[in-house]
């Protein structure tokens, strides 16, 4: 694997992606395709966001998790303490229940948690709702993402504490799962 | 139209722009050197550097020429260049205790430990105007220069209270009051990393360093007036401590090199520091001793440090009982205060329309009542 | 390396270095997934003061790129001299093109207005915010405040309405009417008038709010609850012009401004003023 730095235009573009994703639940956003040509999407959150004054892992993608930390100075430190956790696949609930998720008083500090999907078609449908989403807004994910999304809906039943999810498929289009988003099966 | 003085566009700020330089620039005195700055005007460049909180001394004597001496426009300058450079490292933690002290007195006692230096200081200085001519004031400029030859450790031996070779670092007065055990110990035995109030907006309840480090980039009159205000205002919870050690001094600055992990010193910069000894007088604190505030800015500010230790210790002691620590974090930034206050020269006429707008509906629901 | 990318020493234009940028892009993403919350952040210093819009313009330079447009106004004016100044500062160090025009912006920052129409699903809203703090009214203590909001403890904020309304009449609040947001977190709404409210209420758009010397940024994402706050049987009132019309482009629609001690009426919003007399024409 070869990860590269981002550019100040690549970082805003993947930014941008992101700050949509999570304005619009449940709507597929790709990211920019010529970083997605040349690497593995997962990486581009890691890669526009964080820098030697934010923490992260990637408890199941060590090469990978090495190279960001040398790429943007991010230090890596444990799933419980990490500002961002990189799972490359739909992590457990054990892993889930452990991020952190802030305070009342300090909310922010939940932890972004990214997930790889192999895409975002899947057996399992959902009905998304809450603030940005679309009317009848809907994501599909596989059973496996389903047990993740699962732990996902434990993780933020207290609000304002929460995670904020991105859903990252293989070919590199990111789906955002705010905190505020209600996923229900349908 | 109504709003003229409202528009103008890019025209008239070209316009503004081009008649600020030009006129500082074509004035008809002798173009002003940084040299000049940095040594005439030290202590303007200290203030600037200090409420900056950039330790750079020719970008603050640059920003005051450019700021025509306006200050607080000087640190504007400075803190704005800053934001365009990113943060590589942190240095290493400095000992206060290495600072290689070039003034320091402690009026707690008349003979001390490491004893007095008086150094360059106007305390005792006559406050006269000097209005001997500037011929005559050459003359003897260039007089003392011949004589001096290179010697400013004689000043330095005069300067001298009690006659020995000064000591660079001294004893603190506070060891020897730890050692006759009347000082309230509140050393920790942890070591948590400081708040870095420029990456993370400091609010009550703080930590002590997000206190410290929003008082050594306060606004230097800020301090000063909200010492003021507490001894003589409207709030009184604050008596006139004892100052400890009042310094002055140079100290290294070290960062880890990239690659070897070694310390390196990077640069080395002045500070002045106080410690400042409170009398113990609430009913629930231990009234057979007393309690130490701190203080420490960059360059030579005693002014600063001294209010900064007697609000370090007042606050402390206040222990969240009044909004003395909301007052200390959130109102003395230089340019929080200055930029809010000049903001109002902006237009406002969107919100004072709509202010008009509630005067006739209040009025309305009035006659409606009354009628 | 990797510090040359990130430097990037030739940009002489740049105002922000990219960790800033980074910041509040993470503080913008924590705004977002937390509606009305309002996100600290290491708020930097400006080319322009505290207080003129330095928390809007760092939105602005972290979301900003080459393709995008931006529409800068100042009380509905874009040639308001600090909105020529801001977008000035905006297009030279991001390389984006300008519009007048809120329909061909992809980026509108604002102070004290909301464009009258052209916002949709591809605009983002950035409004500068003086005071983010809306309970500041009731409350002083900023230990007691934070409280308040974590638990949505809003309660004297209902009771000094209900004051305000009973002696006075009215609500008296003039501009930045608190609303709540997405039933959770009260926010104040910049200072725009009330006549702009309705449109943050389940607005197609994104609304970011950037308070720099508060050091705060908060957000409304599109498609969410807005609701002011008021009673069931106080409706809410937008500014009453008393059925005057512009004396320019004739709209009675409009938030209307006036000369003073006199019946003339013209848009806050010039940019619209001047597509309706050309349509008019």
């Amino acid at each position: 694997m070869t990860l590269s730095a981002l550019s100040s235009r690549d970082s805003t573009l993947v930014f941008r992606s992101l700050l949509t994703s999570l304005s619009s639940p449940g709507e597929k956003v790709p990211m920019p395709t010529h970083l997605c040509e040349t690497m593995p999407p997962r990486a581009l959150p890691l890669l526009a966001l964080t820098d030697i004054e934010t923490t992260f892992c990637a408890p199941d993608d060590p090469d990978l998790e090495a190279e960001v930390a040398e790429l943007t100075g991010s230090r890596v430190v444990s799933v419980a303490d990490a500002n961002f956790v990189l799972c490359s696949t739909p992590p457990p609930h054990e892993l889930v229940l452990h991020v952190g998720r802030g305070t009342p008083l300090h909310p922010e500090l939940g932890c972004r948690l990214i997930v790889c999907t192999e895409s975002h078609e899947g057996d399992v449908a959902m009905r998304l709702t809450g603030p940005g989403t679309r009317p009848n807004a809907n994501l599909s994910v596989s059973a496996s993402a389903d047990e993740f999304i699962a732990a996902r809906n434990i993780a933020v039943a207290h609000p304002p504490s929460g995670i904020d999810c991105w859903l990252v498929s293989a070919n590199g289009v990111v789906v955002g799962l705010p905190r505020t988003t209600l996923v229900e099966k349908r | 139209m109504g709003y003229v003085s409202a528009r103008g566009g890019l025209d008239a700020i070209r316009a503004a722009e081009r008649l600020v330089r030009r006129l500082r620039l074509t004035s008809e005195s002798s173009w002003l050197e940084e040299d000049q700055i940095l040594e005439k005007l030290r202590l303007l460049v200290d203030r600037v550097m200090g409420e900056a909180g950039l330790w750079a001394p020719r970008l603050a004597a640059k920003a005051l020429r450019q700021s025509e001496g306006d200050a607080t426009e000087a640190v504007h300058l400075l803190r704005a260049y800053r934001s365009t450079l990113p943060r590589f490292a942190y240095s290493e933690p400095a000992d206060a205790d290495d600072v290689s002290v070039e003034r320091r007195i402690v009026p707690a006692f008349q003979r001390v430990p490491g004893s007095q230096l008086l150094g360059r200081s106007v305390d005792y200085t006559a406050r006269f105007l000097e209005r001997q001519s500037d011929d005559l004031a050459r003359e003897e400029a260039e007089k003392l220069r011949s004589e001096a030859s290179g010697t400013p450790d004689d000043e330095r031996s005069e300067a001298h209270a009690d006659g020995d070779t000064p000591q660079r670092s001294p004893q603190r007065l506070l060891e020897m009051l730890r050692e006759m055990d009347l000082v309230v110990d509140r050393r920790r035995a942890d070591d948590p990393e400081p708040f870095d109030i420029t990456r993370t907006p400091a609010r009550p309840p703080a930590a002590r360093s997000a206190l410290l480090s929003s008082m050594t980039r306060a606004d230097t009159g800020a301090l000063v007036n909200q010492w003021y205000r507490n001894i003589l205002g409207p709030d009184g919870y604050l008596h006139e401590v004892t100052l400890g050690e009042v310094r002055h001094g140079a100290i290294d600055v070290e960062v880890r090199h990239p690659v070897t992990g070694l310390p390196v010193c990077v640069s080395s910069v002045r500070v002045t520091e106080v410690e400042a000894i409170e009398d113990l007088e609430g009913v629930d604190e231990d009234r057979t001793k007393f309690d130490v505030g701190y203080g420490l800015c960059f360059g030579h500010n005693e002014r600063k440090a001294i209010a900064m230790a007697n609000l370090d210790i007042a606050c402390h002691r206040d222990a969240g009982r009044t909004q003395l620590e909301q007052s200390l974090l959130l109102t003395t930034d230089a340019l929080d205060s200055a930029g809010f206050l000049e903001h109002l020269k902006l237009p406002h006429y969107v919100t004072f329309r709509s202010m008009i707008e509630r005067k006739f509906a209040m009025r309305k629901a009035r006659n409606r009542d009354a009628s | 390396m990797l510090l040359d990318d990130l430097i990037n020493p030739t940009q002489s234009d740049e105002l922000l270095d990219e960790f800033a940028k980074r910041e509040i892009r993470r503080a913008m993403l924590a705004a977002v997934a937390i509606p009305g919350y309002q996100v600290p952040f290491g708020s930097r210093e400006m080319p322009v003061a505290r207080g003129w819009g330095s928390g809007g313009l760092q939105i602005t330079l972290a979301v900003v790129h080459d393709d995008d447009v931006v529409k800068v106004i100042d009380q509905g004016d874009d040639d308001g001299v600090n909105a020529v100044n801001l977008r000035r500062l905006v297009t030279t160090s991001t390389g984006a093109d300008q519009t007048s025009v809120a329909a061909e912006a992809s980026v509108i920052q604002s102070r004290h207005r909301i464009p009258e129409d052209g916002l949709d699903e591809e605009s983002i809203l950035v409004l500068q915010v003086p005071v983010p703090e809306p309970l500041r009214g009731v409350e002083r203590d900023m230990r007691e405040l934070a409280r308040m909001h974590a638990e949505a403890d809003y309660s004297r904020m209902w009771v000094s309405l209900y004051e305000d309304k009973v002696r006075n009449g009215v609500i008296t609040q003039t501009t930045g009417y608190p609303c709540l947001v997405n039933e959770r977190y009260v926010v104040a709404t910049t200072p725009i008038p009330r006549w702009d409210i309705p449109r943050l209420h389940e607005s197609p758009f994104l609304t970011l709010f950037g308070a720099g010397r508060e050091k705060r940024i908060y957000a409304i994402p599109p498609r969410t609850k807005v609701e002011p706050l008021t009673f069931d049987d106080v409706p809410f009132e937008v500014e009453d012009a008393d059925g005057a019309s512009c004396a320019m482009c004739k709209s009675s629609d409009a938030f209307l401004v006036s000369l003073p001690n006199s019946d003339v009426w013209m848009c806050s919003d010039t940019d619209w003023c001047r597509r309706t007399r050309e349509a008019n024409a």
